[in-house]
């Protein structure tokens, strides 16, 4: 028996909400969302390093102390000192001056990648949903179809095809073919999960009354289904969509370290694991910097994510 | 029923994935090469063929367990490549999701036991950072730790036969599943816990142990289970990275080389191998919510 067809009370939760640190609440449930946000501490310091990780990127050309291809010539894979705040690696190069601007690839690939997976998953949901029918058996066949596949093998896959035609260009690193083949690779195998969820929240959504009131005085079925029925599914796709941005900043990650990201001399931290592959037995700091910077951004998309649904939805709390 | 139309999906894609990609020979064989060398090539392996024909001939070969040849090992057999990959990467998988399941099903009773307790919190902690690490930099902080500081395991490499190759990979791959599995647990668990039923157990004396493993796991087990299965295929494939990492001779290595070489056969071989995998899981799982759970079997 497929999933779709188990009862409510046994489908399983395999979405990233079932991992929710407990805590009683702290604020009442008549506060605004917004609010209950900022009073939960954990969502505070997701948001706080989220927003200190884009400044660190967006303000990386002008506050970083050095460039990222910037080869100090003796000072080879030294450790962590006032000069070099978290070493060099073993060209020589700042590896904290090489994390601020690999920090513009993951966010950049992260929240575009999450832009196309809500796109198809946003729409594919809503259609299926709401037209039922073969439709929606047709849209969930092919939802099903894309979930087959394992993620990280498909966009690998997806990348590699599209590489192909690539050749090196000396543009502007973030306007680099391979950029775009990141978060193009990781948007259409990312949207199953956002479009079943949109999918079930629909079809609670689609027996309301003002919904048949709005059939009734004769809107179209699209202006049902985005002026009526999209705004009623906005908080769970708020949630999924944070939650995506962390993973697809893993997968950005996976895919740079086996080969398939921007091309050096720009960095990724994914691509910085890469290259510490050979040293980081001897010199840790060429791993563990970049590794960390990836754990604490993830870990904040994650937190900020199950702060967003506790405040979005407070009755969901664990 | 629903699978078969999936699996057609499955093989649609990844053969629409490959024509677009253009012909694997010109790209192996460089821009420069002799046009007519190309186009003996492409006949050879009956590249030149109209879309549809080469699709029906890839499915006929699909059913009869043919993945393709890969050009760049010089026509060696895709699916023999899998099959001595897997020789290595099925014992990292298997030993990945025992070690998952063990640690997370644990961690995850313990802290529906005592909820909000001084273990529940250390899990939850555990969890949120363990679902936030990449598996690779796991992989490479534990060989800092336990092969370069400690040497209690070599680093990297392997050896058919040697159980201290498969350790380390397995406990770095393992680790991130253990993460999703303990928190499910825990929320299944605890929803159970609040059941009718489970009342009546503990009103009729029953001591907590009994009520925790007797009552309250079978139950959430159904649940659990889906997740490890989505988890053992996630891993095969997570185990790409973690291979790369500690110089394993399994699966990862075959679809880097792959890369490297912009082989597409190969990675779309092992695309559409890892989907059927995936879905015969899922297969799996479904049959075993029916052997887990009366209320399914006699639904």
């Amino acid at each position: 028996m497929p999933d779709s067809e188990l009862p409510q009370s046994l489908q399983p939760d395999v979405s990233p909400q079932a991992v929710t640190l407990p805590e009683p609440p702290s604020a009442p449930l008549t506060a605004p969302p917004w609010q209950r946000l900022l009073r939960n501490p954990r969502s505070l310091a997701a948001l706080a390093l989220i927003v200190l990780m884009i400044f660190l990127a967006l303000s990386a050309p002008i506050l970083a102390p050095y460039s990222y291809s910037y080869q100090e010539r003796g000072s080879e894979l030294v450790s962590p000192r006032a000069a070099h705040w978290m070493g060099t690696d073993e060209l020589g190069r700042d590896v904290f001056s090489r994390m601020m601007y690999g920090a513009q690839i993951s966010m950049v690939v992260g929240i575009l990648a999450t832009s196309i997976s809500l796109l198809i998953g946003v729409n594919i949901g809503l259609f299926s949903g709401y037209f039922g029918g073969w439709v929606d058996a047709f849209l969930m066949r092919l939802t099903d179809t894309v979930a087959a596949f394992p993620t990280l093998l498909f966009a690998l896959a997806i990348a590699a095809v599209l590489q192909s035609d690539v050749t090196h260009s000396e543009v502007y690193p973030l306007l680099q073919p391979q950029v775009r083949i990141l978060f193009i690779a990781l948007g259409v195998v990312g949207w199953t999960g956002i479009a079943r969820i949109v999918r079930s929240q629909v079809l609670s959504v689609r027996t309301l009354d003002y919904v048949t009131a709005a059939r009734a005085l004769g809107a179209g079925e699209m202006r049902v289904i985005f002026k009526h029925v999209l705004p009623n599914c906005v908080s769970p796709i708020i949630v999924v969509a944070t939650l995506a941005v962390g993973g697809n900043i893993l997968g950005e990650a996976g895919l740079s370290f086996l080969g398939l990201g921007v091309q050096p001399p720009f960095p990724s931290w994914g691509g910085m694991l890469s290259d510490a592959r050979s040293h980081f037995r001897d010199y840790w700091w060429v791993a563990v910097c970049p590794g960390m910077a990836i754990v604490l951004t993830v870990l904040s998309f994650n937190l900020l994510g199950d702060g967003l649904r506790d405040a979005l939805d407070p009755k969901s709390r664990s | 029923m629903q699978t078969l139309p999936v699996l057609f999906g499955v093989v649609l894609i990844a053969f629409l994935l490959s024509q677009a990609s253009g012909s694997p020979v010109r790209g192996l064989l460089g821009p420069s090469t002799n046009k007519e060398i190309v186009r003996k090539v492409e006949e050879y392996y009956g590249l030149h063929k109209p879309w549809p024909e080469q699709f029906l001939a890839h499915l006929n070969k699909l059913a009869h367990g043919d993945l393709g040849v890969s050009i760049a090992s010089h026509g060696q057999p895709v699916l023999q490549m899998i099959i001595d990959g897997l020789k290595v990467t099925s014992k990292l998988a298997l030993g990945a999701i025992l070690i998952a399941t063990v640690c997370g099903v644990t961690s995850g009773i313990l802290s529906a036991w005592r909820p909000y307790s001084l273990i529940d919190y250390g899990s939850s902690v555990f969890a949120a950072i363990g679902i936030s690490f990449p598996a690779f930099f796991l992989a490479m902080l534990l060989m800092l730790v336990f092969s370069v500081s400690l040497r209690w395991f070599p680093i990297g490499g392997y050896q058919p036969g040697e159980i201290k190759y498969l350790i380390l990979p397995c406990f770095s791959l393992g680790m991130i599943s253990t993460a999703s599995i303990a928190r499910l647990t825990r929320n299944c668990m605890l929803d159970t816990l609040s059941q009718d039923y489970v009342r009546s157990a503990r009103a009729k004396g029953l001591e907590d142990r009994s009520v925790l493993l007797g009552h309250a796991l079978p139950n959430a087990l159904v649940t659990v289970i889906t997740v490890i299965g989505n988890d053992l295929a996630g891993l095969l494939v997570g185990a790409v990275l973690t291979e790369t990492v500690f110089g394993l001779p399994g699966i990862g290595s075959v679809i880097s080389s792959a890369i490297f070489t912009r082989d597409l056969t190969v990675v779309m071989g092992c695309c559409i191998f890892f989907a059927l995998v995936f879905v015969i899981i899922n297969l799996l799982v479904d049959l075993t919510y029916a052997f887990l759970d009366p209320r399914i079997r006699h639904a």
